[in-house]
């Protein structure tokens, strides 16, 4: 759910030097974990993955100003290292169609890296305790909570603006100042509380959708969240 | 998003960028990139964006279409911007400029040059796994893109979806996501099959003309190197 959507010239070199470079370190280590396994046969699942994660970002949601990731998804279907690598892809393929610059690629696959190996991590543990449904939800939470606050702690570090990081459903439209109105039907919010109901009603979408295909899978192929 | 519009014009197009080669257009987007990250001069960013906008018009690319598509990374610098206007006009053009230059650069590379040879050209910098992951991904996006708009297109017309019930839509998109999620890994593996017996062993051979340099790459490799050239002295 959260990309930082900075363009080129924005972000100071030495962040997105450092982004890249823990970037391609992890990429380093994911590739050398898929070797282990067969490769070969790999590939073609992490171009699926990755293909799906474009795929349901460009779903159009109506009003709601976020779209969906499904990077936890990726998580528990591909395995961390797998999903990393998937999110490396995605994010290269939006930084060259110029949906964010090509400088934010290492910070954005951070960012989203931390809710694909977060998401895994947590539904791992949980799922032998809990309903698969419901250990999907608390991964989600808890993964989309870590990786915005990752991508608040960041923007902070390189002195830009939170607002700018909110990711925008199929408008992109919308982000807002300290003080200006945000119109949501009958509501009128301003500031952090704006930036609250974006946040919530992003993870909630995100928690509600990767709930419901999880169930999905539970009734066609249990053997692929199990 | 507009890939497959990139797509088609890159493969389609017919213009001097088109015909030169992947390094020399690659190499100037990577010029304009440093350019626009080392510039703070509004006017020499303008000029940069002037330069653009020229070599769209005289390689027959569609202005509107590639501004519109410019017009998502713009939207996001130009709301950066808003906050330095705050401290000087001229602090807030240059953000929007240089938003404006990077996604117009980036997507210039894209529609004149097919993806097989900039992912190939990739290969120098990423392990092999992420370039054929970058292909497969490409190749598995318009299938399944093709899929999920069928489907939307049938709930619709089946009453699947109704506007303002955001529980009753979500419900549905998640079976749609769900039969993609199924419908894709089955794929990946009959993908997989079919490479195998093509003689796929874990690396996708790759067009390598990225490299060889014609007489129309004196164009782009001239405008990148003086482009940089002139902000670095400037």
């Amino acid at each position: 759910m959260s990309h930082l959507h900075l363009v080129d010239g924005v972000l100071e070199p030495v962040w997105w030097v450092l982004g890249y470079a823990i970037t391609l370190g992890i990429l380093g280590i994911a590739v050398t974990k898929v070797r282990k396994v067969e490769l070969a046969k790999k590939v073609p699942f992490i171009g699926v993955i990755s293909a799906l994660m474009l795929i349901t970002m460009s779903i159009p949601l109506g009003f709601l100003p976020v779209h969906l990731n499904l990077t936890v998804l990726a998580g528990i279907l591909a395995g961390p290292w797998l999903g990393f690598i998937g999110v490396f892809i995605v994010n290269l393929i939006l930084a060259l169609i110029g949906h964010g610059g090509i400088t934010a690629v290492g910070l954005n696959t951070l960012i989203i890296g931390v809710e694909v190996f977060a998401g895994s991590f947590v539904y791992k543990l949980l799922v032998n305790r809990i309903k698969p449904v419901k250990a999907s939800i608390i991964s989600v939470v808890i993964a989309l909570l870590l990786s915005t606050s990752l991508m608040l702690g960041m923007l902070a570090a390189v002195n830009a603006n939170w607002e700018h990081a909110l990711s925008h459903g199929d408008g992109h439209t919308s982000i807002l100042h300290e003080g200006e109105p945000l119109e949501i039907g009958f509501f009128a919010l301003s500031g952090w509380s704006a930036f609250v109901v974006i946040l919530l009603s992003g993870i909630m979408l995100e928690a509600l959708v990767t709930a419901l295909v999880v169930r999905f899978f539970m009734k066609v192929r249990p053997e692929m969240v199990i | 998003m507009d890939i497959a519009y990139i797509d088609q014009l890159s493969n389609n197009g017919g213009g001097c960028l088109n015909k030169a080669s992947a390094i020399s257009k690659i190499l100037m987007t990577v010029c304009i990139i440093v350019s626009v990250i080392l510039c703070e001069n509004v006017t020499e960013l303008a000029v940069i964006f002037a330069v653009l906008l020229l070599l769209i018009v005289v390689n027959k690319m569609p202005l509107g279409k590639i501004l519109h598509i410019a017009a998502y990374p713009v939207f996001f610098s130009l709301l950066f911007a808003l906050m330095r206007f705050s401290y000087s006009v001229e602090m807030g053009f240059v953000v929007l400029l240089k938003g404006a230059n990077a996604a117009v650069a980036m997507i210039l590379l894209m529609v004149t040059t097919p993806y097989p040879l900039i992912f190939s050209f990739l290969r120098l910098f990423l392990p092999g796994v992420v370039v054929d992951g970058l292909l497969f991904t490409y190749r598995t996006f318009f299938i399944l893109l093709d899929k999920l708009q069928k489907a939307l297109t049938v709930i619709k017309l089946r009453g699947g979806f109704r506007p303002f019930n955001i529980i009753f839509n979500v419900k549905n998109l998640a079976g749609v996501i769900g039969v993609l999620f199924i419908h894709a890994f089955d794929m990946s593996e009959r993908m997989y099959n079919i490479y195998s017996l093509r003689g796929y062993e874990g690396r996708l051979v790759l067009e390598s003309k990225w490299y060889g340099l014609k007489k129309w790459d004196c164009i782009p490799l001239g405008i990148g190197i003086i482009i940089l050239a002139l902000v670095v002295v400037l």
